[in-house]
């Protein structure tokens, strides 16, 4: 994904996950998270475009920083 | 006074420590009401704690560092027997703590003198300290604007000299936020340096403490304090402390100021470039996809944010602060693969950026895009291109965090008409001396200092 999703995409997205996550949203609610999704998704495009280099073995994650 | 000669003071018996905690208390009586940043005042506990550093002055014992040095805490620290409220609503239903954080029990060793608890943003997530529960934290410098976030109560406290240091957290950048607005210094130090035990949590693979102060010598002291080996919290690195000594004849820094994303026209970006320039700064750094950085860490605090508090949203979502709320349903809905993905491209520019420390020892970066603005704002314009103030106060701070480098806001006076604002400096892992080398010979010259706020000023 190189772009954030169209609003009727993110909206369809929120309604469906919603009760999944055991979440009830009123309409009024769920207005405002599909809003509030919305700006997850375009703040979100850098690091889903980002290039990751494609490693036999890839690093274990964590939160340690790197040393020079 | 500033928190170094409070307790040079005490310790020479000029200034009794009850003297201190009471002058203190006075002034949050007398202030406090125009700011708000003070939640909870525990005047019985900072006498008893003042008396028994004025006892064991009195027995000829050393009190500690920080002697009879009246401090404060955002409201997610642990303070024996007071519940722990994160800014909101629901954790008032918790039980009191049982004993303190061990951030503020090392300042209690080190003789500090505990005044309260501190208005914050609801569970740390935001850069305005508007909070709907607990209203919002009012800028010393004026009144009408905004504090700065998540730790404004912190910030505001410290610039009206309500207190005379202050603890905070930073997960995206609410040490660093609230010190650009207040105009004064704070440090979110290498992550897992300091532990977090007792600190309410928001996103355990980014979340930060760290002080406020000030002066250099003060947060230097108040960073030495809080260091220590805490065996019961696992997030804590295993590295001794590396105690800060501010040496006047140490060796010249190589800095640069960082460019692309962090450069720009406006005020925030002068200071910047006011502060590479007094450090010596002769190149501009490019840091590796700092968007991509900024985008990794917003996506790991809205999903772990999100899933920490799924139970309460679920059944109690009424209760959330709004402006907290429907950013954590939000997060709660972000898809696994996002956020693995989040966490590898982490991976990938923290090595990258590792390299950078090879070069340079202090890198330079505006710490917000504006100085405060006014209460209430819901927009801001950022290299004109107009965004939500509240996510995007903290663009220049969330990509240094999300890589856990150490990081020190140093305030610039007077940079906007009568505001202040902060500029990071910036170093590799564990380097903090590098910070606060730099830092002092910023105060030295007078281009970094935090005067209290005028309307505050004795």
């Amino acid at each position: 994904m190189t772009a954030a999703p169209d609003e009727a995409v993110i909206a369809s997205y929120v309604r469906a996950a919603a009760p999944l996550a055991g979440l009830a949203l009123d309409p009024e609610r769920e207005e405002a998270v599909i809003a509030a999704f919305a700006l997850v998704c375009r703040v979100a495009a850098p690091a889903l475009a980002y290039s990751l280099p494609r490693l036999a073995e890839p690093p274990a994650i964590s939160a340690v920083p790197h040393e020079p | 006074m500033i928190a170094v000669e409070i307790a040079a003071a005490v310790k020479s018996r000029k200034l009794a420590a009850r003297e201190a905690a009471l002058a203190a208390l006075a002034r949050i009586a007398a202030h406090d009401g125009a700011i708000n940043a003070f939640t909870d005042i525990t005047r019985e506990r900072a006498l008893a704690e003042a008396d028994a550093v004025d006892a064991a002055v009195a027995r000829g014992e050393d009190p500690g560092p920080l002697a009879g040095v009246p401090f404060a805490v955002k409201n997610l620290f642990d303070l024996a027997g007071l519940t722990t409220r994160a800014g909101s609503r629901i954790e008032r239903d918790a039980q009191p703590a049982a004993e303190d954080a061990f951030a503020v029990a090392q300042l209690r060793r080190a003789g500090a003198v505990c005044l309260g608890a501190l208005n914050m943003d609801e569970y740390a997530y935001g850069f305005t300290n508007e909070n709907f529960h607990d209203g919002p934290v009012h800028n010393p410098h004026d009144p009408a604007r905004i504090a700065g976030g998540s730790s404004g109560g912190s910030g505001a406290a410290l610039v009206a000299g309500l207190a005379a240091i202050t603890l905070g957290t930073d997960t995206n950048g609410s040490i660093r936020v609230p010190a650009s607005l207040c105009g004064i210094f704070g440090l979110k130090p290498t992550f897992g340096r300091l532990s977090r035990r007792g600190a309410f949590p928001f996103v355990a693979s980014l979340d930060h403490v760290g002080p406020f102060a000030r002066d250099i010598a003060s947060l230097a002291a108040t960073y030495d304090a809080m260091a220590g080996c805490d065996p019961a919290d696992h997030a804590q690195v295993r590295r001794a402390p590396e105690p800060i000594g501010l040496n006047p004849m140490a060796p010249p820094l190589r800095v640069a100021r960082l460019g692309g994303y962090f450069a720009g026209e406006g005020p925030a970006c002068m200071a910047a470039d006011r502060v590479a320039a007094a450090l010596g700064a002769t190149e501009v750094a490019e840091f590796p996809d700092p968007a991509a950085a900024r985008a990794a860490a917003f996506l790991i605090t809205a999903s772990e944010g999100g899933s920490l508090h799924l139970p309460d949203l679920r059944v109690r979502a009424a209760d959330f602060d709004p402006n907290t709320r429907d950013r954590l349903l939000a997060g709660a809905l972000v898809p696994a693969a996002w956020v693995h993905r989040a966490e590898e491209v982490r991976q990938d520019i923290a090595r990258r950026a590792a390299s950078l420390f090879i070069r340079f020892d202090v890198l330079v970066a505006p710490a917000t895009p504006a100085a405060a603005t006014p209460i209430g704002q819901k927009m801001i314009t950022i290299n004109g291109e107009s965004m939500p103030l509240r996510p995007n106060l903290g663009i220049f701070t969330q990509p240094l965090s999300c890589l856990g480098l150490p990081a020190l806001a140093v305030p610039v006076p007077e940079a906007d008409g009568p505001l202040p604002i902060g500029v990071q400096l910036i170093a590799a892992p564990w380097r903090e001396n590098f910070l606060f080398s730099a830092a002092a010979s910023l105060e030295a010259n007078g281009l970094c200092r935090a005067p209290l706020a005028a309307s505050f000023a004795e």
